[in-house]
Order: structure tokens, then sequence, then C-alpha cells
């Protein structure tokens, strides 16, 4: 009976435990929520502060878009090339080459894409972002700005939040004419489809609703990594150590939504 | 209670403190209170509560009559902008230069430029000798300069409450000289009130209107010297 006690006891507990994390990951979903609206309405609420927003804005286009923007295009070449190099030797063996261009919109423009430039993103800004509000939480820097009478989240997160959105929306263009050319380029050498005919092929297969889906699917996986990043850097209260760790779930939260955020929006774009 | 810039109704402070609990404490318009005996670490739990950055255990704060435990956000913010803090954990943004530092609260709130911003200041700037260093980053320049430039910070937002810690160069005989012009200037530009404190405030007994030692865990009333040899006249409307 005793034994019996015990066991129903550890699972007790254990359900306990498990409900209990379970309550800590809908909270956090909550914060980000919170902090989603907060960031996307921020912009238009409170003093009109034009030219210190732009100049924050300007600076985060410039570490997100600009400052390592050929690994991008580098990275984005290979992809183009690799999905080429596993369809162009069965698609010319069934004369299909004019199937090339829609390869490559299905892959590049609406599926892989977004998903590649914000991957690019998250490592090189959202990590960033997290760290450096972090550091300005542990720092007292974020309590200086709110003892000025300064909205933290307003003059920090708001800037970061459209700086990064338009940076990814950049980024994803950017991505994609790499993946075409790397794709072309790969294509013309090795299977001769020449640029006219992969052009033209590429044209026919693009319409606005793939451009849709991609721009929709990028502008809103920029959103959920400004937000997450900037969420879990202000949730930095009092140590270093809180920075790293935050980091690193900030990095996770971002992907598992990013990842949630394509499912549903490729979903509905087949339903 | 609408009498007082600030008012700390039996106020138990968050920490436990050499403050004595509950503690009393209020300042009316245009008064300045100076608090001797209180170094740095004891004052900033004291003048976190004042400034509104922490709630206190029990009791009330209010400014202008207004309790700030039942202020919304947006509220708080613009109450705080009437309100000078400098005590030693108030840091500079790092990213910015101490111009942009000193200009970040006019501009947010005004959308001006920075030099817009400061043109008003240029006197506060010189007599704190920060002119030549605007274009430094806060990593950059010496811990004096840091320190003034945050009081500069404060008191371009046009205080009508200032509280303080009088500390490090600041606390010297030069330093004190020339913050106790520039708190004098403030005082009668901006009609604000005052609670400085510090381990001793003898340079600023000419600003002071009432003076408390911190001892042994309670407020004791002292009398500023200065005061009783300050002739009469001074506060008559004789001319």
């Amino acid at each position: 009976m005793n034994r019996l006690f015990r066991v129903v006891g550890a699972l007790g507990g254990l359900l306990g435990q498990a409900w209990g994390r379970f309550g800590a990951r809908v909270a956090r979903l909550l914060g980000i929520c919170a902090m989603f609206h907060r960031l996307l309405l921020g912009a238009f609420i409170g003093p009109p502060c034009v030219g210190l927003f732009f100049r924050e804005l300007s600076r985060q286009v410039y570490f997100t878009a600009m400052r390592r923007a050929y690994i991008l295009v580098f990275t984005s070449l290979m992809l183009g090339l690799l999905v080429i190099v596993h369809a162009t030797q069965q698609l010319v063996k069934l004369q299909g080459e004019e199937f090339i261009g829609w390869l490559l919109v299905t892959i590049v423009v609406r599926e892989v894409g977004p998903v590649w430039a914000a991957f690019f993103v998250l490592l090189n800004s959202g990590g960033a972002i997290t760290v450096e509000i972090g550091n300005m939480s542990v720092n007292q820097e974020i309590r200086a700005l709110k003892m000025m009478g300064i909205d933290p989240y307003r003059y920090l997160g708001v800037p970061r939040f459209w700086g990064i959105t338009i940076s990814l929306l950049c980024l994803y263009i950017l991505c994609v004419f790499s993946a075409i050319i790397g794709g072309y380029l790969f294509a013309q050498a090795f299977a001769e489809v020449f640029w006219a005919k992969f052009w033209l092929s590429f044209v026919n297969a693009l319409q606005w609703i793939d451009l849709s889906v991609g721009f929709a699917k990028t502008a809103l996986f920029a959103m959920i990594i400004a937000t997450v990043s900037v969420y879990f850097g202000f949730i930095t209260r009092f140590h270093v150590d809180e920075i790293a760790s935050n980091t690193s779930e900030a990095g996770i939260w971002s992907l598992v939504l990013v990842g949630a955020t394509d499912i549903i929006l490729t979903a509905a774009y087949y339903l | 209670m609408l009498n007082y810039a600030l008012n700390l109704d039996l106020v138990t402070l968050p920490i436990d403190t050499a403050w004595p609990a509950p503690l009393s404490l209020a300042l009316a318009f245009n008064e300045v209170v100076l608090i001797e005996g209180a170094g740095p670490a004891v004052s900033s739990p004291l003048l976190e509560v004042a400034a509104t950055l922490a709630s206190p255990v029990a009791g009330n704060v209010r400014h202008w009559g207004r309790n700030v435990a039942l202020e919304r956000r947006e509220k708080l913010y613009r109450l705080r902008r009437r309100i000078a803090y400098i005590s030693p954990p108030q840091v500079l943004l790092h990213f910015l230069t101490l111009g942009e530092n000193i200009a970040l609260g006019p501009c947010y709130y005004q959308g001006c430029s920075e030099s817009e911003a400061l043109a008003p200041h240029a006197d506060l700037l010189a007599q704190l000798k920060l002119q030549a260093h605007l274009t430094h980053y806060p990593t950059q320049v010496s811990a004096a300069i840091y320190a003034r430039a945050v009081w500069a910070r404060e008191l371009v937002k046009g205080p009508e409450l200032i509280l303080a810690v009088i500390s490090g160069d600041l606390a010297t005989t030069a330093g004190a000289a020339m913050l106790v012009n520039v708190l004098r200037e403030s005082l009668a530009r901006y009609g604000a009130a005052a609670l400085l404190l510090g381990e001793s405030l003898e340079p600023f007994y000419p600003l002071g209107h009432r003076l408390f030692l911190l001892e042994s865990g309670q407020l004791r009333k002292r009398t500023i010297l200065e005061h009783r040899a300050r002739p009469l006249t001074a506060y008559l409307p004789l001319a």
C-alpha cells in the first residue's frame, strides 16, 4: 500500500512539474504576443521622435542587411545551384527544361527563400539584439531610459522591429536573385540551358500569388525574430549569466515560431 | 498634501537599510532638504523609491499630490520627466556620445535635433565644463566628466524635483563649488525642490532650507549654521 502511495505521489509530482513547465511556456508565449502588439503599434503611438527613430532604424538596417549581405549572396548562389543540380539532369533527360523555372519559383521564391533569409537574419542579428538589450538591462541603461521618461520598448524595441522587417524583405529579394543567378550558372554550365530559355521559364512560372506568399512569409518571419529577440533581451534583469541562456532560448523560440508560421502559411496556400 | 513636491508617507524601503522604518519625509515646493551621513550605498534605496524606480514595501509615495503607485505607465514616464535623479547607479547609454545622451530626452519628447536640444542649455554645459567632450563616448571620458554628464542630462529636463547623491569628485571642494552654482541656477530657473544626500554636504548649506543627519537609523534635525548669520533683510521685501 505504501509503495502504491509513493508511486502515485511520484506520478503526481511529475505531472505537477510538467504542468508547471507547460504553464511557464504559455506565459512566455503570451509575453511574446504582448511584446509583438507593443512593437507593432509603438511606432504610431507616443511622442514624435521621428529623427531618433530613423537614426536607430538605419543603424539596425545597416547592421542586419548591409554589413554581411555578401554572405547571404554567396549562400543563396549555392542554394540556387543545389536546386538545379538535382533537377536539371533529370529534367533534361525528360525534355522538361521549361520546368526549371517552376522549380525555382516553388522552392526559392515561395518555400526556401524566406526561410533561408530568415535563418540568416536570426543568426546575424537575432542573437545580437538579445545580447545588446540584455547587456543594457544588466548595466542599468534600461533603468536610465525609464528615469529619463523614455519608454525603452519604444526607443530600443520599435526601431529594431521595423529595421529587421525592412532588412529581411530586402535580403529576401537579394536571396531570390542570387539563387536564380546561381541556378542559371549551373544550368548553363552543366546542362546547356541558355539564359533566354531559363529566364523565360522562370518568368512564365512566376505568379503574383507566389510573390505575395514569399513576401508575407518574409515579413512575418522578420517580425517574429525581432519580437522574440527584443523580448528575451528585456526579460534579462540582474546577471550577465542570464544573457547567454536568454540568447539561446530566443534562438530556439524564434526557430519554433518561424517553423510553425511557415507550416500554417504553406498549408493556407494549398488549401 | 498638494503643497508638497515629494511626500514619503510612512514608507518602508524594499531592502533592509540604515533608514528609519517607517520613514516620513516631505519636501515643499522650492524647498531644499539636505541629508548628511548618507553615502551612495545608503542613499540609493531611498532615492530609487522617491524617483518611482522602486516600490516601497509599505507606505505611500506622492509627487505633487499624486500617488505614483496608481499611475499608468505613460503617466509615470511623463512624471519622471519632471524629476532629476542623480545617483551613482545612474548610467549613460554606451552607444551614444555625451551630447546625444544629454539631448536624448528633449529629442525624444520634442522631436528636435541634438543641436536644437542643447542650444538653450549652453550655459549649463559650459558651467559643467562639458562642451569639449560632447562628441566623446561614455567609455572615452574620465569618471568626473561622466558624472557631470549625468548631471547635465538630468538638468536639461528642466526638473521640478531634484533627487541627488553628492559623491565622488563632485563632493570635493572644487566639484561642489561648481555644482552649487549649477544647482542654484536650476532651482531658480525651474522653481524646483531638491533632496540632496551625501556623507558631508557643507558646501551646499547655503542652498539648504532643512538639514538632517542620518545617524544610527534615525534622522536628526540639525541647524544650518549659515542660516543663523544670514541677515533677516534677505527674507523681507524691503527693497
